[in-house]
């Protein structure tokens, strides 16, 4: 009891200081707007804001630094590093492409070439080794600290939904930034803020998969990394095609299936690994 | 593990801090001459100076932290420990690459905030560095996998003087092939500047990209051979 009531506090605690993070960026809006300075600094501070709230909350109650889960625990373990590098990929694919080809574009897949989609797959594995790493900033916070104090007070799938939910809340300054700016509308900001509400729950739960079964963040880091990274990839795939400048990409409801599926699938891979574990015991 | 990780962290936080330090010189050097950069140009000299030199010192700094481990006594009792010389130089391996990564990370950010100062100065025409930095880090990924199998093979002392020598040949026959090629060599040098500009275009750039991280395990596996080869030859 007494451990689940510590776990409350620190949760608590840490979720306070990732909010203020995100307070911090609507309060200084105004400034953010005025100087490319300030703007960088800031942002790279709400960047790293979920790592120091880790670090933050253990030094305030005194909990420690241990089970940071910094280690990156490589043996016996490349195939969900691997895993990680893939899964991102074959999502953002599934989440665009499908719906182009069955929208009557195929056209536009002139640049989905075996030599573009070689050099565009060794260019992001040779970028996710080294560039990836900046997300420890978040992942150290999500998956190395929230998902462990949250899991013994709402269980798995709780954690999978309300951990995806405050993760997805988390982006509302860059969400709404656009809305703020005044160029788009209310309604527009909330479709990207639900969109991002739909997706982040699937990834959370492939995250915190991989981060049990490694016992590592590294695996979560190089996985965000991949998943920033590959939509990025698809984009320049889809611009060396014949695409027309106002293409419209977006697919609606259809392009989140991809990471809805995933996250149910290891949702419920996490479900048996718990099962099995109690039977065990 | 965690013990080694300790240990690296006592012995070698001064040169993982100075990484951090590496990526502000762009912007240690903006301040230092602050009173004469004024122009595009001068910012985009003091940004690219600052990334090479950066580069450069990083490099060192990552050297040194092999230095102090090529000792008989810490070889032997290493390697009776439970983690045994593998679980030593793969911790090793790690805290580099760590470090390379820590540098660039800082690099990035700094650059990025001169860059963002320029435009809110005014200033148009200034690039981020970025672009010549990432295949510099690929560069000192792969220098610091040739560096690491030799030091462990002949100590800190000796492995830099054979890495030295070594470094020496393969430059004086890059010399003699550029000679022999002297004639084409524009053709050569625009060939390269076109693949690295259209890099995304071929899978050549990306592939040797990748091949430099296989490399770096590749020197890990070597090492874990070499050291206790090497260790016959250490100081007590």
């Amino acid at each position: 009891m007494t451990n689940k009531k510590d776990d409350l506090r620190r949760l608590g605690i840490y979720l306070l200081i990732v909010a203020s993070s995100s307070a911090m960026l609507f309060a200084c809006f105004k400034l953010i707007n005025q100087s490319e300075t300030a703007f960088a600094i800031l942002s790279e501070v709400f960047c790293a804001a979920p790592a120091l709230a880790n670090l933050i909350t253990r030094a305030v109650t005194k909990e420690g630094f241990r089970d940071m889960k910094l280690h990156l625990h490589l043996t016996g373990n490349l195939r969900y590093y691997l895993l990680a590098f893939l899964l991102p990929l074959v999502c953002t694919f599934m989440s665009c492409i499908p719906p182009i080809i069955l929208g009557g574009h195929s056209d536009w897949l002139g640049g989905f070439t075996l030599k573009n989609i070689v050099a565009a797959i060794l260019m992001l594995a040779a970028q996710g080794a080294v560039m990836s790493a900046g997300l420890v900033g978040e992942e150290l916070g999500w998956r190395g600290y929230m998902n462990q104090k949250m899991e013994t007070l709402v269980g798995v799938v709780g954690t999978v939904l309300i951990g995806g939910a405050v993760w997805s809340l988390w982006h509302l300054p860059s969400d709404m930034s656009l809305y703020l700016a005044g160029e788009e509308t209310l309604s527009e900001a909330f479709l990207t803020v639900g969109g991002r509400l739909l997706f982040l729950p699937g990834y959370a739960a492939f995250y915190m998969w991989l981060t049990k079964k490694t016992d590592s963040v590294w695996p979560a880091v190089l996985s965000h990394g991949i998943s920033n990274a590959s939509q990025t990839c698809i984009m320049e795939l889809l611009r060396m095609g014949d695409i027309p400048e106002n293409a419209e990409i977006n697919s609606g409801i259809f392009e989140f299936v991809p990471f809805i599926v995933t996250g149910i699938v290891f949702l419920w891979l996490m479900l048996c690994d718990k099962k099995k574990t109690e039977q065990k015991n | 593990m965690t013990g080694l990780v300790y240990k690296e962290w006592k012995q070698n936080k001064w040169f993982i801090i100075g990484m951090v330090i590496c990526g502000a010189l762009p912007l240690i050097l903006l301040i230092v001459f602050h009173d004469s950069v004024k122009t595009a140009s001068h910012y985009q000299l003091v940004l690219n100076t600052g990334s090479i030199v950066g580069i450069l010192i990083a490099g060192m700094l990552q050297v040194m932290t092999l230095g102090g481990d090529d000792r008989k006594l810490w070889a032997y009792f290493i390697s009776a420990s439970p983690d045994g010389s593998k679980g030593f130089i793969r911790v090793k391996y790690e805290m580099i690459f760590f470090m390379i990564l820590t540098f660039l990370l800082s690099i990035h950010f700094f650059d990025n905030l001169i860059l963002m100062f320029t435009i809110d100065k005014g200033i148009e025409g200034v690039y981020d560095a970025g672009i010549m930095v990432l295949p510099l880090i690929f560069l000192q990924i792969f220098l610091r996998a040739v560096d690491i199998p030799f030091t462990y093979r002949f100590g800190a002392k000796k492995g830099s003087i054979i890495k030295m020598i070594l470094m020496v040949l393969c430059a004086i026959t890059m010399l003699i092939v550029i000679m022999i090629n002297i004639d084409d060599l524009d053709v050569i040098i625009d060939g390269i500047k076109d693949k690295m500009a259209h890099y995304s275009e071929t899978p050549l750039i990306p592939a040797i990209l990748v091949s430099t991280l296989t490399a770096y395990y590749i020197s890990y596996r070597i090492s874990c051979r070499l050291y206790m080869k090497g260790a016959e030859l250490y100081d007590k």
